[in-house]
């Protein structure tokens, strides 16, 4: 059985697939969005971040660390982990007193995972629901990933992965026969405009949507679009988007994601600036307009929930 | 039936009589009581049922009675409109300590004038000195069990205070029989009898008591119908005075004769229903299936063109309003344990028939929506939704009254029900006809006596394991000593412990549960046992036993999250993980903590019930099975004890006695209510509560069990929102938790109620198994809702879609 690096997993949600569903966000992701709203999600490794205003400053986690990986920056005024020490101990996490420090991802095992999922399945029952796993991306843990979803799919639980489509086809094909719904987004059909706003190109994610396209499974495919103002909702990309989309077989419907700005709390437990940190939502009118746009192409379009 | 889109015509009348409801202040009324003590002054030689049974006929001739404008139902227990009936013959005392506190006191306050606190001192004090029900009781109580009741450790004054309650009558029965037809029934079996033969004279005297009382309803039915009628005369309104000559037309056939319409049905209802509170004032007094025993007469209007479904919904909202009228009136420290004024009147609709096939019909969608279209805190209105046999329609129903944020309906588990009723030896053909009752206890209209007597409070009991029998507010020995627990090496032994603590304890209550249901024998209510056949059949009283199914009182155990908490705790961090010894924990807990800040953390951090956890679940499992199995075990004269989890607000009170404990909750803090898990600790979302709850055993516990869960309004909203919750319901079900109970309301909405009370008069809230006007609690139970984990995960924002 595969070792998989969890960031964690919600249950009960409602937004990511059909019915009452857990989901599981697998940690490490090729891409680097500026609007990411999971920034812990990002890195494979462990993320340790402090909640400031929590934080007591009592230097517990300095103290405790036995790999005297933490210190204090005053020039910041933050506690720093030194990841290259860090052996994962957590002990700085159980000692401090305050609740502040937080480790975010965890190794598992697919049973461990597997018995997390199974204990809501009186409530995929009832709603029509199932697990559905995210990251992250989760083709970068692909083995893993094919035998978590092998063994909900010997469960009867109904499985939707999310994925950002940035992976090597061989990471991807053996895991599509175990999926019944996937989550495809497409931010910019433009390459360079791609590159500049997610880190990466994106010809790679053309290419895999077009090969799943030409399978058996999954059984549904739906194309999701992050909607982010000023970066990638103009009208020339959303028709690119919606032609591309078009010319493919299986693609069942677009669903336009509002852009929120929930995951900026985390970037500063974390540390890190966040990018668009002066950037407003939008409104649900505006992506209503845009999903009429992609509807007179001959497209089924939907605005997600706010 | 779908919700009507557009506000009904009909609703001008409701919101009309509900401004009259809401704006009326909680007064005590002691008309009743000055009448009851003529009349018992004039009867000192009679026994006691014929006595009370008179005293009833009297109140019946002599209360005011009035008919307000706009009503179409008719009817009040007392003379004012938000009334707290004094009882004097059960206790009288309690309004003497308080007489001139209670019209300011920070629990359920009451408004009483100057003359009659005079009326009071002196007409009634002087004659119920040293005679009432609670001064007897007082008398009696040993003192071991005065020490346990002092200080907390139980709390056993609650149905000493008032009558009992906690009965359903038989209302398809006498609605069909009217009560000249009981009459009658009364006096074939008085003919059974013969003064000739020896111990034949009581139950004559008794079946004699019974008809009095009767004829009381009668006297009150027929003083209606008068009144009516002078009114009709009076006003030169056409609209209005047809209406009081149908309220005139339906007392001439109600309640002497059957009822014949939907109409007759309702008042006919109403009317014994308000009767009961003036023998015996009480709290959960049910009117049970009334979507089953109305539908009859529904169906047959509908079908002869009588009535038009919005003119039967106009009636039963009229009813609704009658319904949030009386305000329960108890002592301060009763008022404590259980505040908001309600009366727990429980009306079900749903569930299944006598063939055990679906139950629901027009009605039943009629009784939900009466509650959406009045918005009152009362009646509490419950649903048995039985998930193999109701359909869908009927749980989105259900749905959509939980999403207006009024906290009802209550929901009830239908299986659990009937199982419950089994375990309180129903035969299974007659369980399929349970009745939710009072919060969510379990009932049986017209046919089972019993009710809750006591509360256990299971925090104390984690307290007198840890300190060898000693109770730290007190300083006194209440628990026995089981035990060094430093010298304990394995956790079966600290669990040995507890489990000889609970029974020392259960053992204290089974003594004075004894003592009580002697002395409570002294207060028969023959008005109430027309409506239980078997009362009749074997001419004994319901107080007596005379139901045709006798149950022994159930006890409800409180602070069931930090009793398991503080378990799991201890089996965690000093048996398992032994990262703390007992030691220390003890000399934390006795230092509430301070300069144990590591301890206080690692106790705060250990597993908590509530998140799907096998930890603490286990120690669920196995403590509450030991705790309902211990008191089943237990015998009284009435049969086997029951247990219950349904701590009102019991809870609040009970946390003041109890020091700081391995939960990592801290001394004198508020106990956890019901099942819930302790707030700010159920980090997992409700999926992961219903499953913690999941692993108690309902069934066991008969008295019932309640679960409260907050649901924030604004992620209720969509269409999605009401889905996910029948799901959620469902899911419930499947599992076997019994009920459920959301508050769809969001937490800045009751902080703001909190500082601006005179905005947020109308605000509703699922306290712990009933629902009050949120400013009327006292402001603990306000900031624990406020505190309690609001279920955010629910139907959420997209979860990762921007990433």
């Amino acid at each position: 059985m595969q070792n998989g690096r969890i960031l964690r997993i919600e249950k009960l949600s409602s937004f990511d697939g059909d019915g009452l569903r857990t989901v599981v966000f697998l940690k490490g992701c090729p891409l680097r969005c500026q609007w990411c709203s999971t920034p812990e999600s990002q890195a494979s490794a462990t993320d340790f971040g402090v909640v400031r205003r929590k934080c007591g400053q009592c230097f517990t986690c300095v103290q405790t660390c036995p790999e005297n990986a933490i210190h204090y920056n005053a020039d910041i005024d933050r506690f720093v982990t030194d990841m290259a020490r860090c052996s994962d101990c957590r002990q700085c996490v159980a000692e401090c007193p305050n609740g502040a420090r937080t480790a975010y991802g965890y190794t598992a095992t697919v049973a461990e995972i597997l018995k997390e999922i199974a204990k809501d399945s009186i409530f995929y029952y009832h709603s029509g629901g199932g697990v559905t796993i995210s990251g992250g991306e989760p083709f970068v843990q692909a083995d893993f990933l094919k035998d978590l979803l092998r063994g909900c799919l010997l469960q009867g639980i109904n499985t939707a992965v999310e994925t950002c489509g940035q992976a090597a086809w061989d990471h991807i094909a053996p895991v599509l026969p175990y999926i019944d719904t996937l989550f495809y987004d497409l931010k910019h059909l433009d390459d360079d405009a791609h590159r500049r706003l997610t880190g990466v190109g994106n010809r790679r994610i053309l290419e895999n949507l077009a090969r799943i396209d030409a399978q058996q499974r999954p059984q549904r495919l739906i194309v999701r679009m992050p909607v982010i103002p000023g970066l990638n909702d103009g009208e020339e990309n959303l028709r690119a988007v919606g032609e591309f989309c078009r010319k493919l077989t299986r693609v069942a419907e677009i669903q336009l994601l509002p852009y929120h700005r929930l995951g900026m709390e985390t970037y500063n437990t974390l540390c890190r600036p966040y990018p668009l940190a002066q950037l407003a939502s939008g409104s649900e009118d505006e992506l209503r307009r845009k999903a009429a746009i992609l509807e007179e192409i001959g497209l089924t379009a939907r605005v997600g929930s706010f | 039936m779908a919700t009507t889109p557009q506000t009904p015509a009909y609703m001008d009348r409701i919101n009309t009589l509900r401004e009259r409801v809401v704006n009326a202040t909680p007064t005590m009324d002691i008309e009743n009581a000055l009448i009851l003590t003529e009349s018992f002054k004039s009867t000192e030689a009679l026994p006691r049922e014929m006595r009370k049974a008179k005293a009833f006929k009297d109140v019946c001739r002599k209360k005011t009675i009035t008919i307000w404008d706009h009503e179409l139902i008719v009817g009040c227990s007392g003379k004012v409109t938000r009334g707290g009936v004094l009882c004097a013959d059960v206790c009288w005392s309690v309004l003497d300590k308080e007489l001139d506190t209670i019209s300011t006191r920070p629990y359920d306050p009451f408004y009483i004038s100057e003359e009659d606190k005079q009326l009071f001192r002196e007409v009634i004090k002087p004659y119920w000195l040293g005679r009432s029900n609670f001064e007897k009781w007082e008398a009696q109580a040993p003192p071991d069990i005065v020490d346990l009741k002092e200080n907390a450790v139980i709390y056993i004054d609650r149905k000493a205070v008032r009558g009992p309650g906690e009965l359903t009558p038989n209302y398809a029965e006498l609605l069909s029989e009217g009560i000249e037809g009981i009459i009658a029934h009364i006096e074939k079996r008085k003919s059974e009898y013969s003064l000739a033969k020896p111990n034949h004279y009581p139950r004559i005297a008794y079946l004699d008591a019974m008809r009095t009382a009767a004829e009381g309803m009668l006297i009150l039915g027929e003083r209606y119908r008068e009144e009516a009628l002078r009114l009709a005369a009076e006003t030169d309104d056409a609209r209005r005075k047809a209406e009081l000559e149908t309220i005139a037309a339906v007392f001439a056939q109600i309640p002497a004769r059957p009822a014949r319409t939907f109409h007759e049905a309702l008042q006919f209802v109403y009317l014994y229903h308000a009767s009961i509170f003036m023998e015996q004032n009480a709290a959960s007094y049910n009117l049970g299936r009334i979507d089953q025993y109305l539908y009859p007469y529904y169906q047959a209007d509908i079908d002869a063109g009588r009535i038009t479904p919005e003119e039967a919904q106009e009636l039963l909202d009229c009813a609704w309003i009658k319904l949030a009228e009386p305000c329960l009136f108890q002592d301060e420290v009763t008022a404590e344990y259980a505040n908001g004024y309600t009366m727990f009147q429980n009306v079900c609709a749903g569930g299944i028939n006598a063939n055990g096939q679906d139950a629901v019909n027009d009605l039943s969608y009629m009784v939900i929506q009466a509650s959406m279209d009045t918005m009152l805190y009362q009646p509490s209105l419950s649903v048995r939704y039985n998930l193999a046999k109701n359909p869908d329609s009927f749980l989105r129903k259900c749905a959509e009254c939980i999403n207006t944020g009024s906290g009802f309906p209550a929901f009830h588990n239908d299986e659990v029900g009937i199982r419950m009723m089994q375990n309180k030896g129903v035969h299974l053909h007659e369980a399929y006809d349970w009745n939710p009752c009072g919060c969510v206890e379990t009932n049986l209209s017209g046919r089972i006596r019993g009710y809750v007597s006591a509360d256990v409070n299971l925090a104390s009991i984690v307290e007198l394991v840890l300190f060898r029998g000693l109770h730290r507010k007190s300083g006194k020995m209440l628990g026995i000593d089981t035990g060094d627990p430093t010298q304990f090496t394995t956790y079966a032994a600290f669990a040995e412990a507890v489990k000889r603590q609970i029974d020392h304890i259960i053992g204290k209550v089974v003594a004075a549960n004894n003592i009580l249901d002697e002395i409570w024998d002294d207060r028969p209510v023959p008005f109430i046992s027309l409506s239980f056949r078997n009362c009749i059949d074997t001419a004994t009283d319901y107080t007596h036993g005379g139901t045709k199914y006798p149950c022994g009182n159930g006890i409800i155990y409180d602070g069931v999250a930090d009793f398991i908490n503080s378990i799991a705790a201890v089996k965690e961090l000093v048996f398992e993980k032994q990262s703390l010894s007992m030691e220390r924990l003890i000399q934390a807990l006795a230092a509430d903590f301070v300069s144990y800040e590591d301890v206080h953390h690692k106790c705060l951090n250990a597993e908590k019930y509530g998140n799907d956890l096998e930890g603490p679940d286990q120690v669920a499992a196995e403590m509450l099975s030991y705790l309902a199995i211990q008191t089943n075990n237990s015998d009284s004269k009435y049969g086997k004890l029951m247990s219950g989890i349904l701590p009102v607000t019991a809870h609040v009170p009970l946390g003041k006695v109890v020091g700081a404990l391995p939960s990592g909750r801290r001394a004198w803090t508020t106990l956890t209510d019901g099942l819930s898990p302790t707030g700010g600790t159920d980090v997992n979302g409700a999926s992961a509560v219903l499953k913690s709850v999941s692993k108690i055993p309902h069934d066991l516990f008969a008295s019932g069990t309640l679960l409260n869960m907050k649901l924030s309004p604004e992620l209720m909203q969509n269409e999605r929102g009401v889905i996910n919750l029948m799901a959620l319901l469902k899911s419930a079900c499947s599992l076997g938790v019994f009920h459920a109970q959301f508050n769809v309301v969001d937490k800045e909405t009751l902080v703001q109620a909190q500082q601006y009370p005179d905005d947020y008069k109308d605000l509703l809230v699922r306290v712990a198994g009933y629902t009050a006007y949120f400013i009327e609690l006292c402001p603990e139970v306000q900031d624990e809702i406020i505190d309690r984990t609001v279920q955010e995960t629910f139907s959420g924002t997209i979860a990762g879609g921007c990433c």
